[in-house]
């Protein structure tokens, strides 16, 4: 393995896979306090997201908090130990490093290749769709429970749409003139530091400790 | 719309999964390298969607979308929503990465049944608005439906929830509609090549 992005979907993926269907267990938060502590510097940012994210859950823990109080208190902590760690280990990306990562992992050409195009467009519509949001404030645009409003939001999705094609057609011939056909070639990686190594060890003994129990 | 990782029981997640894996196996495989870009834009649409937010009364909705990604890419739903479904998950935790599997069901899978439905003479013959409000309604309404399945058969305490889900997002549906009937009647003005019918 000598991809750091890759590594990082690896641990991500097991990590999020081991605390889904077993036990929980307070040595899940071993690979936790490691990230947390080598991120102190972002631990509000951090935070702040997972209180965000936490609007949606708590909605179906309240529901489920009717059925069986157990399960909900269950359900709260096991969704919220897997967001903070892949919070805490993705916070920084501009999701560049997760198409490499994929790249490194042999996904298939044409995935990688339509990960690449999406990131690429997706940057380029939030800044358009921020400048569209501004023009219809400064022209006075209200948005209500209306057709009109869903009109508008309508068009505003078309337009969007349209501006994205032709900038993917753009994007398209310029790789074609490069030789692209469905593989896109990226940068070599940067190499796996210790903080990578501490996680991915650390996921490692939750992982021994879990199948031990399974058999014991 | 999105279901978290730790939400699911083992057996759901790992058969919904496999469903879409193979589905994901026969989207790359039809997935020709001059419709890379369009799936790429499909992809950010969805991604973009979620940023959205539509008001209904005191409350807002975002939109998804899936009737008029399914209508453009048909089986290449499955990788647009896949690449756009894991950026979700890392980049805004929206959904998750074992979960990516069952959220891909449950939002490609319906994209592809509007694809077919939209397709039908039936369909067809009718007049654009309602053509077009009917993609955006079923879109939603398939999704919908399999999230609630997929809730209440996962487990017994999600049954509460499941339903009220399905109720709850009964309006999204029919905004949903409208909202794709005026994009898709924006897009067949200004760049009609791309509905292909």
């Amino acid at each position: 393995m000598k991809s750091i992005e890759a590594l990082m979907l690896i641990n991500s993926f097991v990590f999020s896979s081991i605390v889904s269907f077993s036990r929980v267990d307070f040595i899940f938060l071993l690979p936790i306090g490691i990230i947390l502590f080598y991120e102190k510097e972002y631990l509000f940012t951090i935070f702040k997201k997972l209180i965000f994210i936490n609007l949606f859950i708590v909605l179906l823990v309240i529901f489920v908090f009717f059925q069986n109080q157990n399960e909900a208190l269950i359900l709260l902590i096991r969704t919220n130990l897997i967001l903070l760690f892949n919070i805490a280990l993705f916070h920084k990306s501009k999701g560049y490093d997760i198409v490499r990562g994929l790249d490194a992992l042999n996904f298939p050409a044409k995935v990688v290749s339509v990960f690449y195009f999406s990131l690429s467009l997706i940057i380029y519509l939030l800044k358009d769709f921020k400048e569209t949001k501004n023009t219809l404030k400064s022209r006075g645009f209200k948005s209500t429970t209306s057709i009109f409003t869903y009109q508008t939001y309508g068009n505003i999705f078309g337009m969007i749409f349209v501006k994205a094609l032709r900038k993917s057609e753009d994007m398209t011939y310029s790789m074609q003139s490069r030789g692209f056909e469905d593989k896109i070639f990226f940068l070599s990686s940067n190499s796996i530091g210790l903080i990578q190594r501490l996680i991915t060890l650390s996921i490692v003994v939750i992982f021994i400790k879990v199948i031990y129990e399974l058999f014991s | 719309m999105h279901i978290s990782d730790g939400v699911l029981s083992l057996e759901i997640t790992v058969v919904v999964s496999v469903i879409s894996l193979f589905a994901m196996l026969k989207a790359i495989k039809e997935l020709k390298n001059e419709d890379i870009s369009i799936t790429g834009v499909a992809s950010a649409m969805f991604f973009i969607a979620s940023f959205i937010h539509i008001p209904f009364g005191i409350t807002q909705i975002h939109l998804i979308l899936l009737g008029v990604i399914g209508i453009l890419v048909s089986w290449g739903a499955f990788v647009a929503i896949f690449a756009a479904l894991l950026l979700q998950a890392l980049l805004l935790g929206y959904g998750g990465i074992v979960s990516i599997g069952v959220n891909l069901f449950i939002m490609a899978m319906p994209a592809v049944i509007v694809h077919y439905i939209y397709h039908t003479p039936f369909i067809q013959n009718l007049n654009d608005k309602i053509k077009f409000f009917v993609v955006g309604f079923l879109g939603t309404f398939f999704a919908t439906l399999f999230l609630t399945a997929i809730l209440y058969f996962s487990k017994e305490e999600y049954n509460y929830a499941a339903v009220s889900i399905f109720l709850l997002n009964i309006i999204t549906m029919i905004i949903e509609g409208i909202v794709s009937m005026f994009l898709l009647l924006f897009i067949k003005k200004v760049y009609p090549k791309i509905l292909k019918v």
